[in-house]
C-alpha cells in the first residue's frame, strides 16, 4: 500500500516508519515444545524458522494480552494461541513440511495463507520414516524485541522530489542528446513523448543525480535540477509480511504513537503535582 | 553470554520513574527531562515539534548509549515559558498531529472497504 | 645421456638426440595412447643445465602428481609431471606462444591454489590479501560434512549458509555450493555510529533475529567404561573377578565345592608360576585358612584337562574371559559353570607364565580381592544401583542422557555402575549450556557378547553471532562484530532497504581490496537480475587470449558490472542515497551499497574470554594461578607496570599487584630483622590462663620484638631460597 503525507515534518514521517518496523504488535510463535523431531534440521532451527512465520490473528491483536503481563500461569486464550504439527513420512519419497501443516488450535489465529503461495511456507524436508511431533505457542510482541513480531517487510517513505526541467536549454539539444539525456538517468526518470522530455512519476527518483552529472559533462549544468520538495512531501510505501494489513499497520502504528505521547503527557502531569513545578 | 535481556526494551527496571525532571542550576529556565524506555521515535519529533515553538531556546535530546533505554531531553526557554510547560505543549500538539492524520487516514481509507479500527473492535 | 625408467637405466642416447625423442615420445603420448601412456611423464634434463645430471627421465609409477596442459601441435589435453614441466615451454596465453612453445595452460587461473581460486576477483587486490584470505578460508564455519554418524572432536558448522552471488568458476569445479562457508550479506560502507570503527562490524539485529550467519559448535565428549588402563589389564581383570572375588567368600557354600577346587587350582597354579616366595607363602596360608573339604578326584582329574586342553587353545583368550566371567557371575554349580571357570585359570596360568611382571600385579590384587576389595570390577551404563533405585532423574534407564536435552553445568551426562555398588556419575563440565545432538554406545561387535565399553555423547552448542564474534569478506577483511544494531537505527535505502552490516571505509585505502567492492557491485547486479556473477580472476580488460578482444574497447569489470547495475536501475558505481534511521533526513554522502559474501570465522568470544576476581591460587607462591581453563588471571607485566607508574597510578599498583596477588601478613623480628626466626608457640594468656599462640623470634629470645608486616608471599618465598642458599636477608623494621 501507498500513501502519500504532506504538511509535516521529516521526523513524524520518520516516527511512523519506526514504530511500523518496530513497534506495532503482532503475534508469532514464541514458545515450541518439542515432542519428537528427527527432521535433519536441529531443535533451535526448527523454532527459529517457527518464529518466523507470520501468523494472522483474526481479532484485533491489540486487544490480546502480552504473555509477559498476562495474569494466567504459562499462557491463556487471553494472551497466546496455541498451534500443532505432527508430520511423519512414511513413503519413500521427500515430503515438506509447510505452514499449512500447522494447525491451530483455536479459531483465533491461522499461520499465513497467501494465494501467491499456494504451497505455504516451507518450514522443513522430512526424508523417510523422519517425524516432527510438536506443540507451538503464539504470542504477542514487537519488532523491536525480535523481528519476527515485525509485521512489514519494507515501510519506507520517499521524499517527493523537484525535478525542474530547463525546457529553454533542453531544446537547444540534439534529439540524440536528448535521447542520452534520458538515458543517463539510471531509474527511469524521464521518458521522451512527443520529441519533449516528460516526467511521468516524480517518485520513480532515487537521487541518483545522474543527470546532473551528465548535464554537467555536457556543459550545460543548468539543464536540470533534483531537490527535495520544499515543503516536504512523502509518500509512503508499507508491504507487510502478511501478519497484518497494510492499513491496519498504519491503523495500529498511529494508535501505538498517541499512546506513547499520552503517558508521557499523563506522567508530566503527575509530576508537575508532586514537585510542584512551575506551570 | 552477557547480552541484556530483551525485556530491558519494555520493562522499567526496579526503582526506576519512566519520567524524571531535573532543572538545570546554571542556566534559567532549562530542564532535562529523562524518559526511560523510549528512543529516537518520540526523542526525535519531541526535538523537531520543540523547535517550532518561538519561546524554546534550546531543544535537544540525546540516547546516551545504544544498550540503555532511555533518551535525555533538553529545553531551555525564554522566560515568558518554562520548559515543563513547553514540553506539554509539545506533546499537545504532537498528539493533534497524530489524531488528524489519524483520522484523514481513517476517511481515505473508507471508500476503499478498509474497516476502521474502531469497527474491526467491535466484531 | 642415459635413458632412464623409473629410475632405472634402460640405455643411452647421443646427447643431441636427446631433445628429439622427448618431443616424439610426447607426440606419442598426445596421438597414440596404446604406444605410450597417457600417464607417463617425460622429463628431459638438458645438457645446458650444470646441477643435474643430463639424462632422459620417464616415470609410469603410481602416485605421481600431474596436471592438465593443452599440447598444442595437436591442441589435445596432456597430463604433465611435475619434473619435466621445469623444463617445458608453456604458454600461458595465445599471445605468449613463441616458437619454442609445445603447450598452453587450459585457464590462466591454474596456478591458483584450492583456496586461492575461490577469492572472487582476486586479480584486483593486493596481493597479501589474498594470501591473508588464503589463511581465512580455512577458519570458516561452512558445512563440514553431511554424515551425521561422525563424531568428530569438535566441528563448526553455520545452520544458515548461503551459496555466494559472486563466483568463480572453481566454485563449481570443487562442488563448493555442496559445502558453502558463508551468506551473502547487504553491506553499507560507511561511518555510520562510532561502532564501526578499527575493522570492527556493526549487524543489523534484525538480520541476526532472521538468522544471519547462526551457527553451531559440535563437541564428542567420550565416556570410556574402564579409565584408559592398558588392554592387557582389561583381559585378566575378569580372571581376577571371577576366581577370588566372586567365589572365594562363599566358599563354604556347600553347592560350590567344585568351584573351590578349582579356585585354589587356580591359586596353586599361579604361585607355582610365580618365583615371589613370599606372595607363595601368602597363597597358601589362604588355601589353608579356606579349609578345603576333600576333593573328589574324578572332577579334579576332569579340570586339569579342562586346564590342559584350554591353555593350549591361547588364542582364545578373550572368549574364554568372557564366557567365563559371564557364567561365573552366576555359578549354579552345574558343569557349565565349572568349564567356565576353568577357562579362567587356564588363561590365568598362561597369562602368568608368558608374562612375569604381571604376576605380582595378579596376585597382589586378588588377594585383597578374597577379602572384598574392589579393584577389578565389572561397569556398566545405568541408572539404577545395584538395589534398583534410580540414580539421576534426567537421565534414561541406561545411564545417558535423552536427546534433544540442553545440559546445564553440573547435570549429569553418563553413569556408570560397578559390581561394587560403586556409581560413577560424569556431569558437563563446561560452563556454556548444550543440547545432546546425539548418543553412541560402542561395542566390539566381534566380541561374543558385544557390551560397550564407549559411550559417546555428542553435544551441540549454540553458538548464534554475539558481540565480539569475528567475520570476513573473501578478501582478507576481517572484522568482528561490535554491536547488534537495531533495524529502525539503521540507514536505509531509497527502497527500504536496511543493510545486515555496516563496515568502515577506512577499511580499503591502505588495504586496497578492490576485489571486495567489484565483489559488491556485482553481487547486487546479481541479486536484482537474478543471476551468479563470474568473478573469476583474469576475466575482463585484460582477456588479450579471447577472439573477441577489441583492443579499444576493453571491457572492465567495473564497466560491465556498472551496466547491469544501470540496467536494474541503480547508479553504475553501486553507491545510493540513504536515509538516516535516527532522524528519517538524508545522509548527505552517497554511500558505497552492495552485496558481499561473508563468512563466519570460528574465533568466538565464548571460546576465548577470561575473566577472574578471586581464584585458584598457586600453591608455592600464593599468586593466581594462568590459564583460561582454570580460571586463572592474565599477567599484569612489567610493560604494564612501567605504564601504570608512568600514569602515577601507584594505589592501582598497589591493588593490582600486592591485594588481588599474594599478599600476606608476615612475623619480622625487628631486633635482628629476620622473617624467617619467628616461631610462634602456643603459651597460657597471662589474664585469663587461655592457650594462645605467641610468636617469638628464635634468635633473639625474649629480647626479640616481633610485629606483622604485609609483604607479598613470594618474599617470603624468596628469602626461604635465599637462606638455603646460605644468603640472609634482613629487614629495618622500625615500628612493627
Amino acid at each position: 500500500m501507498t500513501f502519500s503525507l504532506e504538511g509535516t515534518d521529516a521526523s513524524i514521517a520518520n516516527a511512523l516508519r519506526r514504530v511500523m518496523i518496530a513497534e506495532t504488535p503482532t503475534v508469532a510463535i514464541h514458545f515450541v515444545r518439542i515432542e519428537n523431531n528427527t527432521s535433519p534440521l536441529n531443535d533451535e532451527m526448527l523454532s527459529h524458522r517457527l518464529g518466523l512465520i507470520p501468523i494472522v490473528y483474526r481479532g484485533d491483536v491489540r486487544q490480546l494480552n502480552s504473555n509477559r503481563d498476562c495474569d494466567c500461569q504459562g499462557n491463556c486464550a487471553r494472551c497466546s494461541v496455541e498451534f500443532e504439527l505432527h508430520v511423519r513420512n512414511d513413503g519413500e519419497d521427500t515430503i515438506e513440511v509447510t505452514s499449512h501443516d500447522l494447525r491451530a488450535l483455536s479459531d483465533m489465529a491461522v499461520p499465513l495463507d497467501d494465494e501467491t503461495l499456494p504451497r505455504g511456507i516451507l518450514i522443513c524436508k522430512l526424508g523417510k520414516f523422519q517425524e516432527i511431533r510438536l506443540t507451538a505457542i503464539a504470542t504477542k510482541g514487537v519488532g523491536k524485541e525480535h523481528a519476527k513480531w515485525s509485521p512489514v517487510s519494507t515501510a519506507v517513505f520517499q521524499y517527493e522530489p523537484s525535478i525542474r526541467l530547463n525546457y529553454r536549454l533542453l531544446d537547444e539539444l540534439s534529439p540524440q542528446d536528448r535521447q542520452n539525456f534520458v538515458g543517463s538517468c539510471p531509474a527511469r526518470v524521464f521518458e521522451i513523448q512527443d520529441g519533449r522530455v516528460v516526467i511521468p512519476d516524480v517518485y520513480r527518483c532515487t537521487y541518483t543525480e545522474e543527470c546532473m552529472r551528465w548535464a554537467e559533462q555536457v556543459g550545460k549544468p543548468d539543464l536540470v535540477t533534483v531537490k527535495q520538495l520544499e515543503p516536504p512531501r512523502f509518500r509512503f510505501s508499507v508491504e507487510t509480511t502478511g501478519s497484518l494489513k497494510p492499513a491496519e499497520i498504519v491503523q495500529s502504528c498511529l494508535i501505538t504513537i498517541q499512546e506513547k505521547i499520552r503517558k508521557i503527557e499523563d506522567l508530566l502531569v503527575t509530576k508537575q503535582e508532586e514537585q510542584q513545578l512551575p506551570q | 553470554m552477557n547480552a541484556p535481556d530483551r525485556f530491558e526494551l519494555f520493562v522499567l527496571p526496579p526503582d526506576t520513574e519512566k519520567l524524571t525532571v531535573t532543572q538545570d542550576t546554571k542556566v534559567p529556565n532549562a530542564a532535562v527531562f529523562k524518559i526511560y524506555l523510549e528512543d529516537h521515535t518520540l526523542g526525535n519529533i519531541i526535538r523537531c515539534q520543540l523547535l517550532k515553538d518561538p519561546t524554546v531556546i534550546f531543544a535537544g535530546y540525546q540516547q546516551p548509549h545504544p544498550l540503555e533505554n532511555y533518551i535525555l531531553v533538553r529545553i531551555q526557554t525564554a522566560p515568558q515559558n518554562n520548559p515543563v510547560a513547553a514540553f506539554q505543549h509539545c506533546l499537545a500538539e504532537l498528539q493533534k498531529e497524530f489524531a488528524s492524520i489519524y483520522s484523514q487516514f481513517e476517511t481515505q481509507l473508507a471508500p476503499h472497504g478498509w474497516r476502521t479500527a474502531d469497527e474491526r473492535r467491535e466484531m | 645421456m642415459p635413458v632412464l625408467l623409473d629410475g632405472r637405466v634402460c640405455g643411452h642416447i647421443h646427447t643431441s638426440m636427446g631433445m628429439p625423442l622427448v618431443e616424439r615420445l610426447r607426440y606419442l603420448k598426445a596421438t597414440d595412447p596404446k604406444k605410450v601412456p597417457q600417464t607417463l611423464e617425460i622429463g628431459i634434463s638438458p645438457p645446458t643445465n650444470p646441477h643435474a645430471l643430463p639424462a632422459v627421465y620417464m616415470h609410469s609409477t603410481l602416485a605421481r602428481m600431474m596436471r592438465p596442459v593443452k599440447y598444442l601441435p595437436t591442441g589435445a589435453i596432456q597430463l604433465v609431471g611435475s619434473l619435466e614441466q621445469t623444463y617445458m615451454e608453456i604458454a600461458c596465453l595465445p599471445a605468449d606462444v613463441n616458437p619454442h612453445t609445445t603447450h598452453m595452460e587450459v585457464n590462466p587461473t591454474n596456478i591458483l591454489s584450492l583456496v586461492a581460486s575461490l577469492t572472487p576477483f582476486s586479480d584486483f587486490n593486493q596481493s597479501p590479501r589474498n594470501m591473508y584470505q588464503c589463511q581465512m578460508g580455512k577458519q570458516t564455519m561452512a558445512i563440514p560434512f553431511y554424515s551425521p554418524y561422525r563424531s568428530d572432536n569438535k566441528v563448526y558448522k553455520l545452520q544458515t549458509p548461503q551459496k555466494p552471488i559472486s563466483r568463480t568458476r572453481n566454485q563449481d569445479e570443487y562442488l563448493m555450493d555442496e559445502y558453502p562457508t558463508g551468506t551473502n550479506a547487504i553491506v553499507a560502507v560507511t561511518a555510520y555510529t562510532g561502532y564501526d570503527m578499527e575493522d570492527a562490524m556493526i549487524v543489523n539485529k534484525s538480520s541476526f533475529e532472521r538468522g544471519f550467519a547462526h551457527a553451531s559448535v559440535y563437541l564428542t565428549k567420550e565416556f570410556p567404561i574402564q579409565d584408559g588402563s592398558a588392554t592387557i589389564l582389561s583381559i585378566h581383570h575378569p580372571i581376577i573377578r571371577s576366581s577370588n572375588h566372586h567365589r572365594v567368600p562363599h566358599l563354604d557354600d556347600s553347592i560350590n565345592v567344585i568351584v573351590k577346587i578349582i579356585i585354589i587350582n587356580c591359586i596353586i597354579k599361579s604361585s607355582i608360576a610365580s618365583s615371589n616366595h613370599q606372595l607363595h607363602h601368602q597363597i597358601i596360608n589362604c588355601i589353608i585358612k579356606s579349609s578345603i573339604a576333600s576333593s573328589n578326584h574324578q572332577l579334579h582329574h576332569q579340570i586339569i584337562n579342562c586346564i590342559i586342553k584350554s591353555s593350549i587353545a591361547s588364542s582364545l583368550h578373550h572368549h574364554c574371559i568372557l564366557l567365563a566371567s559371564q557364567h561365573a557371575r552366576r555359578p549354579s554349580g552345574d558343569i557349565i559353570s565349572i568349564i567356565s571357570i576353568n577357562c579362567i585359570i587356564s588363561i590365568n596360568c598362561i597369562i602368568i607364565r608368558l608374562q612375569h611382571q604381571f604376576i605380582l600385579s595378579f596376585s597382589l590384587s586378588s588377594l585383597p580381592s578374597m577379602r572384598g576389595g574392589h579393584r577389578a570390577v565389572r561397569r556398566w551404563y545405568s541408572n539404577y544401583r545395584l538395589d534398583g533405585t534410580k540414580i539421576e532423574e534426567s537421565l534414561d534407564d541406561d545411564g545417558l542422557p535423552k536427546v534433544g536435552v540442553l545440559l546445564h553445568k553440573g547435570d549429569p551426562v553418563c553413569v556408570i555402575v560397578s559390581e561394587s555398588g560403586d556409581v560413577e556419575v560424569n556431569r558437563h563440565k563446561i560452563a556454556e549450556p548444550a543440547y545432546v545432538e546425539n548418543v553412541m554406545l560402542v561395542g566390539n561387535p566381534s566380541a561374543r557378547d558385544a557390551e560397550p565399553y564407549l559411550a559417546r555423547v555428542k553435544l551441540r552448542l549454540n553458538r548464534n553471532p554475539v558481540i565480539g564474534d569475528k567475520f570476513s569478506s573473501r578478501h582478507g577483511q576481517k572484522g568482528v562484530l561490535s554491536f547488534l544494531y537495531p533495524q529502525v537505527d539503521m540507514p536505509f535505502t531509497e527502497s527500504g532497504m536496511t543493510p545486515d552490516c555496516l563496515i568502515n571505509p577506512h577499511a580499503f585505502p591502505s588495504r586496497m581490496t578492490i576485489g571486495m567492492l567489484i565483489e559488491a557491485m556485482a553481487g547486487k547486479a546479481g541479486a536484482q537480475h537474478g543471476i551468479p556473477m563470474d568473478a573469476s580472476p583474469f576475466q575482463y580488460n585484460n582477456n588479450r587470449g579471447l577472439p573477441d578482444y577489441d583492443t579499444s574497447h576493453p571491457v572492465t569489470a567495473v564497466d560491465f558490472v556498472g551496466e547491469q547495475l544501470r540496467r536494474a536501475g541503480f547508479s553504475s558505481f553501486g553507491s545510493e542515497t540513504l536515509y538516516s534511521g535516527t532522524s528519517g533526513r538524508v545522509l548527505e554522502a552517497e554511500i558505497f551499497f552492495g552485496v558481499v559474501y561473508y563468512q563466519r570465522l570460528r574465533h568466538m568470544v565464548s571460546d576465548k574470554y577470561q575473566v577472574r576476581t578471586t581464584g585458584p591460587m598457586h600453591a608455592l607462591t600464593h599468586q593466581p594461578i594462568k590459564g583460561r581453563k582454570q580460571g586463572g588471571g592474565i599477567r599484569l607485566g612489567e610493560m604494564e607496570r612501567d605504564s601504570l607508574l608512568a600514569h602515577g597510578t601507584s594505589f592501582l599498583l598497589q591493588d593490582r599487584l600486592l591485594h588481588c596477588s599474594d599478599e600476606h601478613q608476615a612475623y619480622v623480628c625487628s631486633r635482628c630483622g629476620s622473617l624467617l626466626s619467628v616461631i610462634s608457640r602456643p603459651v597460657a594468656s597471662e589474664s585469663t590462663g587461655a592457650p594462645k599462640l605467641a610468636h617469638v623470634c628464635r634468635l633473639c629470645g625474649p629480647k626479640g620484638i616481633v610485629g606483622t608486616v604485609t609483604i607479598p608471599y613470594v618474599l617470603k618465598y624468596l628469602v626461604n631460597e635465599l637462606a638455603g642458599m646460605n644468603i640472609r636477608l634482613t629487614m629495618q623494621a622500625s615500628h612493627v
